[in-house]
């Protein structure tokens, strides 16, 4: 059941002082997930991945076509309960704790203190934080706030995880542990969509894998089809990678 | 070496920045200011409108500039200009305007600008105005009925002012009784000594007390000096050409001095003037 | 589920991280004592000064809140993008609109709370040295009325920094605009005065009157908000005067508030 769906989206930023629209960031766009995939999208960068994933959550707003969530139109209240979001650069309150931070989500979900409370110690040990649980985000490591950000956005179990580049500034023990996370969330059955420059981690946790270029989604392949690929000219690389590859210079010519 | 350096610059900027804000100090206290501030000569609505919501403040701090400058051109015997008072008048306008029921001002006002710089009708118009808004106020009538009494010589508005003063709560009682007895007595003088006594009462700052203190005694040897020659015409019939003519029959001992540095003359109608008209007169 | 009321209290929480409160306050006390100091130069108006410099605090310091917290906590919420923190919760921009106002009213009324307890300990301390007399007017309940509406002030500039904060992408922009605002709001009726009046050999167009009308009725009316001549004279505030400027204030921030949330909702936040 297709649980995302994006139909011929187009989007222009539109430039702060002059009004002047730039180049399109994301051009006859279609996306369509099943429940429980998990969806990667590579591309370089400038590609429109992160714009994607802000229409999904509302904040952005496409100039043509249609988003929908299971059925209800993205930015929808109902549907944005559902969903856990971790923007591309951490948007944590500078000067708050990463408890307050979740104080706050527990507040809008109407939790109670005691639920609140074990939840918060939960989820911290889960992503390593229960050491700096009152600190300021200010004194955080870049990794430190990336996964204090992750616990934002897997505080409420959503049923919908949207994650803009989750291993970016991790060491590789925090990459790990992010990778298994989402492994955790996938046999759970939560549908993830999530974009990355790792591609490695992309392919061994995707069931679906989109590659994106300049606004389009120029192919769409399982780790399966991986398998039995070729190649082509670039060895030594990860099959992932190769495809990948192969696929720009296609575009390009 | 770098850090002798370094120390050395920093010694040498920090005399050149002493060095430059003495000579900034001394261009600033060099002039001749003739006013407490410039604003005094802008439109008060102006004023009233940059100062934003915060009239009340700006009323205080001229109020207190304002002070400052008279406290310190007494204290050092500098005789005020009339261009300097015509700028305290302003100032006096403006502070009333910013803030209307700030009685100090009009205090201040009443307490000099007709005495020493003659500015009567000025003073009795912003009165007027204190009048129109401290209505539980007793003061702004009695000044009104003083300036009208005293200084323009007209007895039939000032009785009419005493009369407002007396019916406001809180004024003392011998208004009522006053205008009638201000007809049977020798009049200007004794007013002035009354007005003097009640301002002396309700202060506090020494200064001003000294201030008011010595206009208070120069009016009591006039009021001295006009019963003496209304003795000497009783006995002689006749009035004495020089006040030395009290002495030679020996109604007083001495002319006393003007504390303001003047000379006590005596003119056709008995009244007793000094030649300081009580403003004081540089001592040489 | 309701929303606005965490958004109003993780805006509050933040908001009091900001050393610049701590500052206000030291600036208070000292600015306090002062005032019950040099109130003593004063012949006779001992009460007015304190109560002036007093009740100015209370309204300078109500300010920072508008002109710098709110800036901060949201134009810095969008141009940083920790606005995606709160929209990720169930939040509807609305929501997020009011919140956020309601989370610097809380900002705005502690703060003219604690100066407004300054200022009564600083008339008590007067009382303890100037003579009684000097105190026969002190009307507690003018000053408490006075730093109330003080408040209602605040809170009416507050709505249109927050409608700022929405139209502008930056925080400069916005304290501009804010600053305009506020001086606009603060002398326009007296501009009014001053062209309805007939002055002799002032000869005003009849469209810079319309002009200056208008901005009347677009711009808050602070200068309505301003109590602290009474309160520091004393005076009894009419309950009709209190009440009529209440409604005002209420309805402006309300009207104010629904073309912002309107704007904000057509706003994209990349
Ligand atoms: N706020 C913005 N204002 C104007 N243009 C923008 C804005 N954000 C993105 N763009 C443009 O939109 C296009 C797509 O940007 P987007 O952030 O979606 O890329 P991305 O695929 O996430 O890249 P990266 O891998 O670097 O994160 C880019 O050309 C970018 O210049
Ligand atoms: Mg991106």
């Amino acid at each position: 059941m297709i649980i995302i769906n994006c139909n011929n989206i187009t989007k222009s930023y539109t430039a702060a002082l002059s009004g002047t629209k730039t180049q399109k960031a994301l051009v006859e766009f279609d996306l369509r997930v099943e429940r429980g995939e998990v969806f990667g999208i590579v591309g370089p960068n400038g590609a429109g991945k992160s714009t994607i994933l802000k229409i999904l959550m509302g904040f952005v707003r496409p100039d043509h076509g249609t988003a929908m969530i299971d059925g209800q139109k993205v930015g929808d209240l109902n549907v944005r309960r559902r969903i856990g979001y971790l923007p591309e650069n951490p948007c944590l309150y500078r000067n708050l704790s990463v408890t307050d931070h979740l104080v706050f989500a527990a507040r809008t979900a109407g939790m109670s203190k005691k639920q609140t409370r074990k939840r918060i110690d939960e989820i911290l040990q889960t992503v390593n934080l229960a050491h700096a649980a009152k600190l300021p985000i200010r004194t955080f490591s870049k990794g430190m706030t990336q996964r204090a950000a992750l616990a934002y956005a897997l505080f409420l179990e959503p049923e919908i995880l949207i994650l803009d580049e989750p291993m970016s500034g991790l060491d590789p023990l925090g990459r790990h542990l992010v990778v298994e996370i989402i492994r955790q969330y996938k046999t759970s059955g939560t549908t993830i969509v999530f974009c990355s420059h790792i591609l490695a981690d992309v392919e061994h946790i995707c069931t679906r894998i989109g590659i994106m270029n300049k606004g389009v989604m120029a192919a769409v392949t399982t780790p399966e089809e991986l398998v039995g690929a070729d190649q082509g000219e670039h060895v030594g690389v990860s099959r992932l990678e190769s495809f990948f590859l192969n696929t720009l210079s296609a575009v390009s010519n | 070496m770098k850090a002798w350096g370094l120390l050395l610059s920093f010694i040498v900027v920090c005399f050149i920045s002493f060095f430059c804000v003495g000579r900034i100090y001394d261009m600033h206290t060099g002039g001749e200011k003739t006013e407490v501030s410039r604003l005094v000569y802008y439109p008060p609505s102006l004023v009233k409108a940059l100062v934003l919501e915060f009239p009340g403040v700006m009323a205080d701090y001229l109020m207190l500039n304002t002070m400052v400058w008279h406290g310190e051109k007494i204290l050092d015997k500098i005789e005020v200009k009339p261009a300097e008072w015509q700028a305290t008048y302003l100032g006096v306008k403006l502070i009333t305007e910013l803030d209307p029921r700030f009685l100090d001002p009009y205090v201040l006002a009443e307490t000099s600008l007709p005495w020493e710089a003659g500015m009567v009708e000025e003073t009795n118009e912003l009165l007027l105005k204190a009048a129109s808004v401290l209505k539980d106020n007793y003061r702004p009538y009695f000044f009104l009925w003083f300036n009208h009494y005293y200084f323009l010589k007209d007895p039939e508005t000032a009785g009419m002012y005493l009369e407002k003063a007396a019916i406001v709560p809180g004024a003392p009682q011998f208004y009522k009784t006053l205008a009638a007895r201000m007809r049977l007595q020798s009049g200007n003088i004794m007013s002035g000594i009354i007005f003097l006594q009640e301002m002396l009462k309700e202060t506090r700052d020494a200064k001003t007390k000294l201030f008011l203190q010595k206009r208070l005694d120069t009016l009591r040897i006039i009021a001295a000096l006009e019963k003496h020659v209304g003795e000497y015409i009783k006995q002689f019939n006749q009035q004495p050409e020089n006040l030395s003519d009290l002495v030679r029959e020996g109604l007083m001992e001495e002319i006393p001095r003007d504390p303001y540095g003047g000379e006590f003359y005596i003119m056709e109608n008995g009244r007793v003037y000094t030649t300081s008209n009580l403003v004081q007169l540089k001592s040489n | 589920m309701n929303t606005i009321w965490p958004i109003a209290l993780i805006t509050f929480k933040e908001g009091l991280r900001y050393r610049v409160l701590y500052g206000v306050v030291v600036f208070a006390v000292f600015f306090n004592v002062f005032a019950v100091l040099i109130s003593g130069f004063f012949m006779r108006d001992i009460l007015k000064i304190t109560l002036d410099l007093c009740l100015s605090v209370v309204s300078a310091g109500g300010l920072l809140v508008p002109f710098f917290l709110a800036v901060n906590l949201l134009s810095g919420d969008i141009e940083q993008r920790t606005i995606y923190t709160i929209l990720a919760r169930p939040a509807s921009r609305a929501n997020y609109i009011i919140g956020k106002f309601i989370g610097l009213g809380l900002l705005a009324a502690m703060i003219v709370g604690v100066l407004t307890c300054f200022t009564l300990l600083a008339v008590w301390g007067s009382t303890q040295i100037y003579p009684e007399h000097f105190f026969t007017r002190l009307s507690v309940s003018s000053i408490l009325m006075s730093s109330f509406i003080a408040l209602l002030a605040i809170l009416t500039l507050n709505s249109t920094v927050v409608l700022w904060c929405c139209v502008t992408t930056s925080s400069f922009l916005a304290t501009l605009l804010t600053l305009a605002t506020y001086v606009v709001g603060q002398t326009v009726e007296d501009l009014v005065h001053f062209v309805s009046a007939q002055l002799p050999g002032v000869d005003i167009s009849p469209t810079v009157k319309k002009v200056i009308h208008v901005t009347l009725y677009i711009f808050p009316n602070l200068a309505a908000f301003d109590f602290k001549q009474q309160a520091a004279h004393g005076l009894a505030i009419s309950f009709q005067e209190v009440s009529l400027v209440t409604v005002y204030g209420f309805a402006y921030v309300t009207a104010i508030l629904i073309i912002a949330v309107l704007y904000f909702n057509k706003r994209d936040l990349p």
